[in-house]
């Protein structure tokens, strides 16, 4: 009699460990997510071409520099009229209008960024120090990183690139990362 | 003895329906579960695509002629948006299949102003709403704001960054 209540017992558990094993692998299965392919940010691209429109105060020949033109500039090491160097008023706008637009605070929405302009891809030479604030990132990027570069210009057989990268916290509403 | 083995059988059949429910149970919380997963996932596609949709929108507005400055993508004229404020004809222009444009504001970020544009302060301003009065939403992009400003060797393009997001109504797909 007892040994049929224990094999009762054994049975129900047998069950019952049967059904676990299974949702745990079928939840497993559905929450298993391959390698995150970050895709080249809508955002940043429409960022980029923005800012490279950017009217400049440094004027050259009587007309005031673009962005895009200012880095031209700035790898031809010219000056602006007033004697200012156009990559020391190239990586002050571009401090500016990056700070403006993802600004970096405790708790806010924007965890680091970067943005190099740059030249040969392949080993790349910056022509302004990196801009960057990496003062709330506590380790990796937790949240979702985004970016996307562009290509400048050609000068000399060198590509002149920009590249910005954002690290923005999760939210429920923040999928918008394309 | 017959009625003591009917009692066994009958305390049997409730083992095993008590079982029964107990497994049901168990099944029916395991597909809660993961109903109410695939749910979430559901509405954030929704979401994600709505959003992407409307950021797609944006920047179709930033490149139509009605708002484009001299042909240079996503730089929106600064002065066409203020000659678009007073026309009326072009409300419910914009949009796609599934949502129609009821507003758009443009927000300079950098420089930036909160004071809205009117005609008695433009372009000394930062906040340039069409046909709408409310506040800016969340959904948006980024866009050149140019307009011809004249120095003393002539005119030149001043472009300055802003924010352009639209006001949207969801319409039902018939």
């Amino acid at each position: 009699m007892r040994n049929k209540g224990q094999e009762e017992i054994m049975g129900f558990v047998l069950i019952v460990a049967i059904i676990l094993i299974i949702g745990v692998v079928f939840l497993g299965i559905s929450l298993r997510k391959g390698p995150v392919e970050q895709p080249l940010s809508m955002e940043i691209d429409s960022f980029l071409s923005s800012i490279n429109y950017y009217t400049t105060d440094c004027e050259i020949s009587g007309r005031y520099l673009s962005v895009e033109s200012l880095v031209t500039k700035c790898y031809e090491q010219k000056s602006c009229l007033d004697g200012r160097t156009t990559c020391e008023v190239l990586a002050e706008t571009l401090e500016k209008l990056v700070e403006s637009a993802y600004f970096v605070a405790e708790g806010g929405v924007n965890q680091y960024y970067k943005l190099e302009v740059y030249y040969n891809k392949e080993n790349p030479v910056q022509i302004i120090e990196e801009i960057s604030d990496f003062s709330e990132l506590d380790g990796v990027c937790k949240g979702i990183k985004i970016y996307n570069e562009k290509l400048l210009n050609t000068l000399d057989g060198d590509k002149l690139f920009m590249k910005f990268e954002v690290c923005k916290r999760k939210s429920n509403s923040d999928d918008d990362v394309n | 003895m017959s009625i003591i083995l009917n009692k066994r059988g009958q305390l049997k059949i409730q083992q095993m329906s008590f079982m029964l429910v107990a497994v049901a149970i168990l099944l029916g919380i395991v597909f809660l579960i993961y109903a109410g997963m695939q749910m979430t996932g559901i509405r954030q596609n929704f979401e994600d695509t709505e959003r992407k949709t409307v950021i797609g929108l944006v920047s179709k507005i930033a490149s139509s002629p009605e708002l484009n400055f001299e042909e240079k993508p996503n730089a929106v004229d600064a002065d066409k948006l203020m000659v678009l404020k007073n026309e009326r004809d072009y409300e419910n222009f914009w949009g796609s299949p599934s949502i129609k444009i009821k507003g758009i504001v443009v927000e300079k970020i950098y420089p930036s102003s909160d004071v809205e544009c009117s005609e008695s302060n433009y372009p000394d301003c930062g906040l340039i709403k069409i046909f709408t009065r409310n506040p800016p939403t969340q959904i948006g992009n980024y866009i050149a704001l140019c307009r011809k400003e004249s120095s003393e060797f002539g005119s030149y393009d001043k472009c300055e960054l802003a924010f352009l997001t639209i006001e949207y109504r969801r319409l039902e797909l018939e």
